[in-house]
């Protein structure tokens, strides 16, 4: 099935509503020599897998532990991504995640669950033409697009299914910044902020009571890096780092008289990551490329929080992730 | 409920394909494939001995020759060569497209009429074909060369609104006194251009490329633009929707003439080098394109180009005054103001005599005194025939008509036929002066007075697609009063023109077909139809008239890019040139004296002249400062003829002791020996591609759009989504999907797919919408409603509905739609505890049928910002189906105290809106409009079920809502439930300001209309009358001594809206509405509005009923499940910016 699919992009790509237009920007032939915007009136469409196995987590002081034997955490994503040459200096784009989330327990069935997580859209500003050297700001919205019903009010002994989205809107702002070796080479540095606004979610329940709570998640910074080299036309190699520091949760529920809230703090709910990764991009021809990446988390604080709730963006629990992705563009 | 929305939505949108509102299954299309451009042209599947085959194969072979053509001369002014192929769609099928074409450049796209239209009046020459499609070629290529964003997605859209502060409570924000108010906006953000650039830009370029030209027409049509002070503002030439009457023209022809002036006074092509600037980054105005590209300011350049017209036109008028001017003057009852120009008239400001001389209609013209003299046929607004002598018009020395003389106005009207059906086509008399022909609709009928009215008011059944046109017989009725009834003439269909011959026996005409015009006679019943001619090569006849001996036809001939006048010999078949010009001469008659009377462009104003057939002698009869057409040379020697003037095309009148007897040298005189050889000219045709040879079967992937969107960002419900529109179709509009999913707290997703191959239109569609909400749970210890001590308990849920629906719909006439189709819905729940398993709740489906009878249109009135002088009528019917399902509540609701699971159930709908012109004191052009809405379900529904009423923003149902959308605003939107629904809405609508023309940033604002309104009316339900007790959550009936039963409208009170004591027996609001009319980056519709509405009663009803967001444990009473909380009688407050209304 997914060889058709593969024929029929292919088709895609030649025919009536996907002819190539006089007013596409040129489209440049190796990676490293990419802008941080798509080019003008280009198209891609992009399918992405990634998946992560965990047998481990992070204590309150952040070292790696292992899970009781026979514990095994899965977390896979399908993304469909979009992503559009606006105009010269602007790209739009949307990524919608579909998750599926896997526990094997100490002796019980796996728990599992599949349903669409948190889509993000936004958009990235690149102010100057500048070439080959390039520097944009971009803006992220995360919406709280997946489930955020656990299967039972209670602790991790009531787990029967995993949440895909938080119930929290994310605006993430950032800056970017690439520059380019010749033909053969590129860096390139990312900083932003992730503000989180408190909401009602369906996770936050009463104790005692039927109502649901509301949680402030803690806001994020992030620095991110990498280093590209091109091998050939048609190969370039990346490695590259990131870090982000997450706050401090809160919770609480209404009260008395109507406009009555008091937020609580969570503990071992801030903590700072560090991820590395690696990876290889593939572009046999301008219309396709594919990429394979590969991360591990190397530095974390507790992993425990959110753990049953299977929230990775509250609790990333610790181990290689692995992703493969394949783009279309017109 | 839902399937009404789902069809309102489908309706907003319904489409058909190829061009037409009917999909006309019986054409083929074909597509003709030249280097750059794909040519998609219609033929008809039947036999060619149907009376409707029809083929546009010539066109088509013509088009891919002017294309390639012209090709690298606009494309090499921009220096952009397109690499994709432009699609060109010829239309044919029917009328309606005649003489026009347009053009979609980010779609590379333009569709063309193979029929050449009436443009040649104001635009000068009848070459159609070169010159409009090299126009909207031009706009293709301009338009993609100055575009800054994506061809993809050419602009975004950002919205927002803000419904029912109430729940602002819920953080101390309290107002007193209580106002509730729904505020939203709705911004497009899109790459731009004004009106002048882009049409103006398009004649220019098309003239750069050696096709279009500056000619007579243009130069009149601007020389008494000029003369009257009518040129565009610098502000008013942006825009084209709000232009009317020859505004419109104008914007085309100041633009043209602003890029000519550029390219003189700086030695460049200005405007060209603007595209290049404009695609370098977006602009927020175009003022600031046009000085990066000239390097001065568009407020110096317009007043130097304003300044040379002054001097241009003002020596040109000068010159022709020297001569001494010989024109005629209006063709009124009343004596125009401006021709007595008295100090009453001169008192009045600028807009007002613009506004008295530009009347109701720009086009009157075509004249044609009956033989006799006693009568005269014009349009204007239609087809007018009166009984008038030539001396009896004021302008031919008979008496004016006291504007304030109502009787004797009367007895004019009652002399005067009046008839809107007949196309604008110099009408012939027969010699008798008994009848007259005229070229009417194919789909005619007006026999009886039923079918007058049915014919007037759009109620009729095209069941074929087609309404050509054919030749309508009149015949001067004199019983009571004067009359004229009408009947068809067979086997004339498709003509344009027609002339009566002198032995009262035949009637010659113009018919035509593949862009091409001949000559055809046939008897006065419409018998014996014959071919005189065999042209198909573009040739166009205008002007026929019969010889005094009815030995021939004398016509104007447009053939070879040239017209001249020519004889065509009836019984050899023979075509005898008259005259040889460069110049054009229009619109030969024959007149009275036997001389022949045309108006040409000889001395470069289009004046009136006579040509004596035996001595070859040629006299100009006018010295017009403006121009001439329509000559029409009365039994009295008077002369009558279409003026050109600043406010429009005007029938004016010489008497015949004023007409100039110049004897003019007059060049290219056959009858001299001054013309070529007659059959070697006659047998030129244009080089084409043989398209029926050369053109394969129309491939609807191969002649698919470019993939299209529109990115949208919105806030509704305190939340932020993002997402897309996206739009792809094939050329022909024989299929049409499109989609839309936005992404935020809560999910929307929506696929419709169009189908035009069929008779009906069909759309299918399916859509997800899921909902994230919670409110507050009143936990109320003394059970008194909103009190200090009630604690609140948040709840959250995710709500999703699922719906699917197929329609068909079928356009019966200009203002009647049919529809039928089925659609059905699923609604389902999720909160905590139910992990990502959805809970169905309900299932929905139905069937129904819809009519919509609306013989109003957009343009009529004030356009839609006060639509007057019509009216609308929508009806559906539904048979719908409702299964609770939800397990957690045993598969069933209850609803006014009955329970509920599986049932069936009948809903009428229907609503009717006047709008009736009414002018009050120094309200001019005021619209009383009366609404009224029923419907009715036949049993007890759910509440979902019901009838819902109550105020609403516009921003849920987007811009061009014709209705004035304020039934019951004073009150909660979705508030007001129940079974019957009988509501009547009066409001008085008035402009503030109209023809404001206010630019103010990107936005130009037209006018400012004040709406004064009120409702009246309620929503019934059921309800539990006797002895009652609780079910769970529900009160129902005791059996034998209680009972639910149907409230009777009025005469019991709506008890589910009644607080307790306050029985509502029907409900009132008063309200106003200030509408302002606006467009902003030049054409996109910017409507804004703010609504105050009040509603008299308070209201009660089910859970969150003042919508604080907070629910209040308390019930309204024993007897029912109601909410104890109450909506007070509140403010409200609608703003809108750039929603509509």
């Amino acid at each position: 099935m997914f060889g058709g699919f593969i024929v029929w992009m292919l088709g895609m790509a030649h025919a009536g509503p996907f002819t190539h237009k006089t007013m596409q920007g040129p489209w440049p032939e190796r990676q490293v020599q990419r802008e941080l915007v798509l080019p003008k009136g280009w198209l891609e469409l992009g399918l992405a897998v990634d998946t992560k196995r965990s047998d481990q987590y992070r204590g309150s002081d952040g070292v790696i532990r292992p899970q009781p034997p026979g514990v095994d955490w899965r977390y896979s994503r399908l993304w469909l991504e979009l992503r559009q040459g606006f105009s010269n200096r602007v790209s739009l784009y949307a990524r919608i995640p579909w998750v599926m989330a896997e526990l094997q327990p100490v002796g019980g069935n796996e728990i599992q669950t599949l349903a669409m997580g948190d889509a993000h859209t936004g958009l990235v500003f690149q102010p100057w033409e500048t070439g080959p050297h390039s520097f944009a700001f971009s803006a992220d919205l995360k919406a709280p697009s997946g489930v955020e019903w656990p299967s039972a009010a209670g602790g991790p002994q009531q787990t029967g299914s995993f949440l895909t989205g938080t119930g929290i809107t994310n605006l993430g702002l950032f800056a970017h910044g690439k520059v380019v070796a010749g033909t053969w080479g590129s860096a390139s540095l990312d900083v932003g902020y992730v503000h989180k606004f408190a909401a009602i979610v369906g996770y936050v329940t009463q104790v005692d009571g039927f109502g649901n709570g509301y949680l402030n998640p803690g806001n994020e910074l992030r620095l991110g890096g990498a280093v590209s080299g091109q091998i050939g036309s048609m190969v370039a190699v990346t490695t590259g780092a990131k870090w982000w520091s997450q706050g401090e949760a809160q919770l609480g529920i209404s009260g008395p008289g109507t406009t009555s809230l008091e937020l609580s703090p969570i503990r071992h709910t801030a903590g700072d990551w560090l991820d590395g990764s690696v990876g290889v991009s593939v572009e046999p021809s301008q219309h396709w490329e594919f990429e394979f990446t590969a991360e591990q988390q190397l530095m974390g604080s507790d992993t425990r929080t959110f753990a049953h709730l299977g929230l990775e963006e509250f609790s990333p629990q610790p181990g290689w992730r692995w992703g493969l992705r394949m783009v279309s563009r017109w | 409920m839902v399937g009404a929305w789902l069809l309102a939505g489908w309706m907003s949108v319904a489409q058909a394909a190829g061009g037409y509102d009917y999909n006309h299954p019986d054409v083929r299309w074909e597509t003709l494939e030249t280097e750059h451009f794909y040519i998609h042209w219609p033929e008809s599947k039947a036999e060619k001995s149907d009376p409707h085959w029809f083929t546009t194969s010539f066109t088509a072979g013509q088009l891919a020759r002017i294309a390639e053509d012209a090709y690298p001369k606009i494309c090499g002014q921009f220096n952009y060569f397109p690499s994709e192929k432009v699609h060109v769609v010829v239309y044919d099928q029917d009328n309606g497209w005649e003489g026009n074409g347009f053009a979609i450049a980010e779609y590379d796209w333009t569709g063309f009429a193979a029929r050449w239209g009436p443009v040649f009046r104001q635009r000068g020459r009848a070459e159609f074909l070169e010159d409009v499609f090299v126009h909207e070629f031009a706009h293709i290529v301009s338009l993609k060369a100055y575009l800054p964003w994506s061809e993809g997605t050419t602009g975004f859209q950002i919205g927002g609104l803000s419904e029912d502060e109430e729940w602002m409570k819920r953080w101390g924000v309290d107002p007193k006194p209580p106002v509730n108010a729904d505020i939203g906006f709705d911004l497009t953000m899109t790459a731009h251009a004004p009106f002048w650039w882009a049409e103006g830009g398009a004649e220019y370029w098309s003239e750069q490329a050696g096709t279009n030209v500056w000619g007579t027409s243009r130069e009149a049509f601007l020389r008494m633009t000029v003369h009257e002070d009518r040129v565009l503002s610098m502000e008013e030439w942006t825009t084209r929707n709000d232009k009317s009457g020859f505004s419109g023209e104008r914007g085309y022809n100041h633009g043209y003439a602003f890029a000519r002036w550029l390219h003189e006074h700086t030695g460049e092509a200005g405007v060209t080098k603007m595209a290049a600037e404009s695609a370098t980054r977006w602009h927020g105005s175009w003022d600031a394109v046009v000085e990066k590209a000239t390097g001065q300011s568009m407020a110096t350049l317009y007043g130097g180009w304003r300044k040379h017209l002054d001097a241009h036109y003002g020596a040109q008028i000068t010159a022709i005054e020297e001569k001494g001017v010989v024109a005629g003057r209006e063709l009124a009852l009343v004596e125009p103001p401006w021709e007595r120009a008295d100090a009453e008239w001169k008192a009045l400001s600028k807009k007002a005599r613009d506004e008295a001389m530009d009347g109701r209609s720009a086009y009157q013209e075509l004249s044609r005194y009956s033989p006799d003299g006693k009568m005269v046929a014009w349009f204007d607004e239609g087809l007018n025939v009166r009984q008038i002598r030539p001396s009896q018009w004021g302008a031919l020395g008979g008496g004016y008509v006291d504007a304030e003389d109502t009787d004797a106005l009367r007895k004019w009207e009652k002399r005067t036929v009046s008839e809107g059906w007949a196309s604008y086509s110099r009408v012939a008399w027969s010699p008798d002066s008994q009848q007259l022909v005229v070229v009417g609709p194919e789909d005619f009928n007006r026999k009886s007075g039923l079918s007058r009215w049915a014919m007037d008011n759009g109620i009729g059944f095209n069941a074929d697609g087609y309404n050509w046109s054919q030749l309508i017989r009149g015949k001067v009725t004199q019983e009571n009063e004067f009359g004229i009834s009408w009947e068809p003439v067979p086997n004339t269909l498709r003509a344009v023109e027609a002339a009566w011959s002198r032995d009262g026996k035949q009637i010659a005409f113009a018919r035509y077909g593949d862009g091409t015009h001949n000559l055809w006679t046939v008897d006065m019943d419409g018998g014996n139809p014959k071919q005189l001619t065999q042209f198909d090569d573009g040739t166009q006849v205008q002007g026929i008239s019969w010889a005094p001996n009815d030995s021939g036809l004398l016509v104007s001939l447009f053939h070879a890019h040239q017209q001249d006048l020519w004889f065509y010999k009836i019984d050899t078949g023979e075509f005898f040139r008259v005259t040889d010009t460069k110049y054009t001469e229009t619109d030969p008659v024959v007149g009275p004296d036997e001389l022949v009377w045309f108006s040409s462009d000889f001395d470069g104003v289009y004046n009136v002249y006579t040509y004596d057939t035996e001595t070859g002698e040629v006299v100009r009869k006018t010295n017009l400062i403006g121009g001439s057409y329509g000559v029409d040379p009365t039994p009295t020697g008077d002369l009558l003829y279409t003026s050109f003037t600043g406010h429009g095309f005007r029938i004016q009148a010489i008497k015949a002791d004023e007409l100039l007897n110049e004897v003019v040298d007059y060049p290219g005189v056959c009858s001299k020996g001054q013309c070529e050889n007659v059959d070697a000219y006659l047998a030129k045709k244009p080089d084409g591609v043989d398209a029926v040879k050369e053109s394969k079967a129309y491939s609807p992937w191969k002649g698919s759009m470019p993939l299209s969107g529109w990115p949208v960002l919105r806030s509704t419900d305190k939340n932020v989504e993002a997402g897309a529109g996206f739009y792809l179709g094939d050329f022909v509009e024989k299929h049409y999907f499109e989609g839309e999913f936005t992404l935020g707290k809560d999910k929307l997703l929506s696929l419709s797919y169009w189908n035009g191959q069929f008779w009906p239109n069909l759309n299918m569609g399916y859509m997800r919408y899921t909902y994230k909400g919670h409110y507050g749970y009143g936990e109320d210890a003394d059970g008194l409603g909103e009190t200090p001590e009630m604690t609140v308990v948040d709840l959250k849920f995710e709500q999703a509905s699922d719906d699917v629906w197929l329609y068909a719909s079928y356009v019966a006439s200009d203002a009647l739609w049919l529809g039928l189709g089925t659609d059905a819905s699923r609604y389902a729940f999720r909160d905590t505890g139910d992990g990502p398993n959805w809970v169905p709740f309900t299932l929905h489906a139905g069937v129904g049928a819809f009519l919509e009878w609306s013989p109003w249109s957009d343009y009529s009135g004030d356009q839609w910002i006060n639509p007057r002088g019509g009216r609308r009528l929508y009806m559906d019917y539904n048979h719908r189906w409702t299964h609770v399902v939800d397990g957690e509540i045993a598969g069933a609701v209850y609803d006014d105290g009955e329970r509920m699971d599986d049932y069936g159930y009948h809903q009428v709908t229907g609503s009717y809106t006047e709008y009736i012109p009414l002018t009050l004191g120094l309200w001019d052009h005021g619209t009383l409009q009366l609404d009224f809405e029923g419907g009715w379900i036949n049993r007890n529904v759910m509440g979902w079920d019901e009838f819902m009423a109550g105020g609403r923003h516009p921003y849920h149902w987007g811009n061009g809502t014709i209705g004035n959308n304020v039934q019951f605003s004073g009150y909660e939107g979705y508030s007001l439930t129940g079974e019957t629904m009988l509501m009547a809405n009066a409001g008085y609508r008035f402009p503030l300001l109209r023809n404001m023309n206010w630019m103010t940033g990107p936005v130009y604002t037209e006018s400012m209309y004040l709406q004064i309104f009120g409702t009246v009316g309620n929503l019934w339900s059921y309800r539990v009358d006797g002895d009652s007790h609780v079910e769970g959550y529900s009160v129902v009936p005791d059996a034998g001594s209680g009972r639910v039963r149907r409230e009777v409208p009025f005469k019991d009170y709506a008890s589910k809206n009644s607080p307790i004591g306050e029985p509502n027996y029907f409900l009132t609001d008063i309200g106003a509405e200030l509408r302002v009319r606006s467009f902003i980056w030049n054409d996109f519709d910017w409507d804004s509005f703010i609504r105050v509405a009040y509603g008299f009663q308070r209201t009660a009803g089910y859970g969150d009923v003042n919508a604080d967001l907070i629910q209040s444990s308390a019930a309204r009473d024993a007897a029912s499940e109601l909410s104890g909380e109450v909506e007070e009688s509140t403010l409200r407050v609608y703003l809108g910016i750039g929603t509509g209304w």
